[in-house]
């Protein structure tokens, strides 16, 4: 069953919770205003559902392009991963690139240096 | 002789960002082929129409974007309150003086701080185009009355060379 966090709109991704496959993606452009507004709803949830987040989880990042603020909100959303991951949770970060595209590649690689833990990167959207 | 040109006037919004950043992308795509830094080059719009939003004070603005040589040049006019476009020009001018590890120091300590702006930015918008390869960004500012300036920000993006990692 697939839980929508927050609904995407021409200017906010869709953040949601698959819990068959185990997947919680975030996918879509982010050129939204109230960045922090909106990522802490997703730090919320993760804190108010902690239960069926204890086993297994690909915390899956597709964003196509996205504003300085959002870096910002995304970046909030991965430290509260970071710290089920440093609790012992079982949760992997993945963080899709297309074409190659340097300003995905170099987005991965500032937050794979802020937050030191290891963030993979898929190639198919 | 200008190769691509577009200016836009009116009101602005988070998905009218969004719109500018699938024509520009396209055209961007059409004009220079195949390039690894299109989404880079369409980031500096983003911020600046992201500045333009947060500030105008009847969410319109000016943009153009001009593709000349081997020149990008995007250019934003908006009106806002003289504090914020004190503090813009400021802070162009603050960013312009760094040396890149002035500015990857800046750009850490910025993002990692807790705080977001009263209007919600994150303060990092200049400071990632400078940072991935901009040329230059110019902000020039004129009083209109007594709470009303008028800021004009530039930035000019070299296309012969690849952008900065």
């Amino acid at each position: 069953m697939k839980t929508i966090i927050c609904e995407s709109s021409r200017s906010t991704p869709e953040i949601s919770f698959d819990a068959e496959d185990r997947v919680f993606r975030v996918k879509g452009i982010s050129t939204v205003v109230n960045a922090f507004e909106f990522y802490d709803l997703a730090v919320a949830w993760i804190n108010l559902n902690g239960k069926s987040l204890a086993e297994p989880v690909e915390f899956y990042f597709h964003l196509p392009y996205f504003n300085s603020a959002s870096m910002k909100g995304i970046l909030m959303l991965m430290e509260r991963i970071k710290s089920g991951v440093e609790a012992g949770q079982p949760w992997i970060i993945q963080w899709n690139v297309e074409d190659d595209d340097e300003f995905l590649l170099d987005a991965c690689e500032s937050y794979r240096e802020m937050l030191g833990i290891p963030i993979e990167i898929t190639r198919n959207a | 002789m200008v190769d691509n040109a577009l200016r836009y006037f009116g009101k602005i919004d988070e998905g009218g960002i969004v719109d500018f950043v699938d024509l520009l992308s396209g055209i961007l795509n059409k004009n220079l082929g195949p390039r690894k830094d299109i989404r880079k080059l369409c980031s500096f719009a983003i911020e600046l129409l992201d500045n333009g939003m947060r500030y105008s004070l009847d969410n319109k603005v000016t943009f153009t974007w001009t593709i000349e040589k081997d020149c990008l040049t995007f250019q934003l006019e908006n009106e806002a309150h003289p504090a914020d476009a004190m503090r813009l020009k400021e802070h162009a001018e603050h960013i312009h003086g760094m040396n890149d590890s002035e500015r990857k120091e800046a750009f850490q300590t910025q993002i990692n701080s807790t705080h977001f702006g009263e209007k919600g930015g994150a303060g990092l918008g200049l400071l990632q185009i400078l940072r991935k390869g901009a040329l230059s960004i110019d902000v020039s500012i004129s009083e209109q009355s007594v709470d009303r300036f008028l800021c004009i920000s530039r930035i000019q993006t070299p296309l012969n060379k690849p952008l900065a990692a």
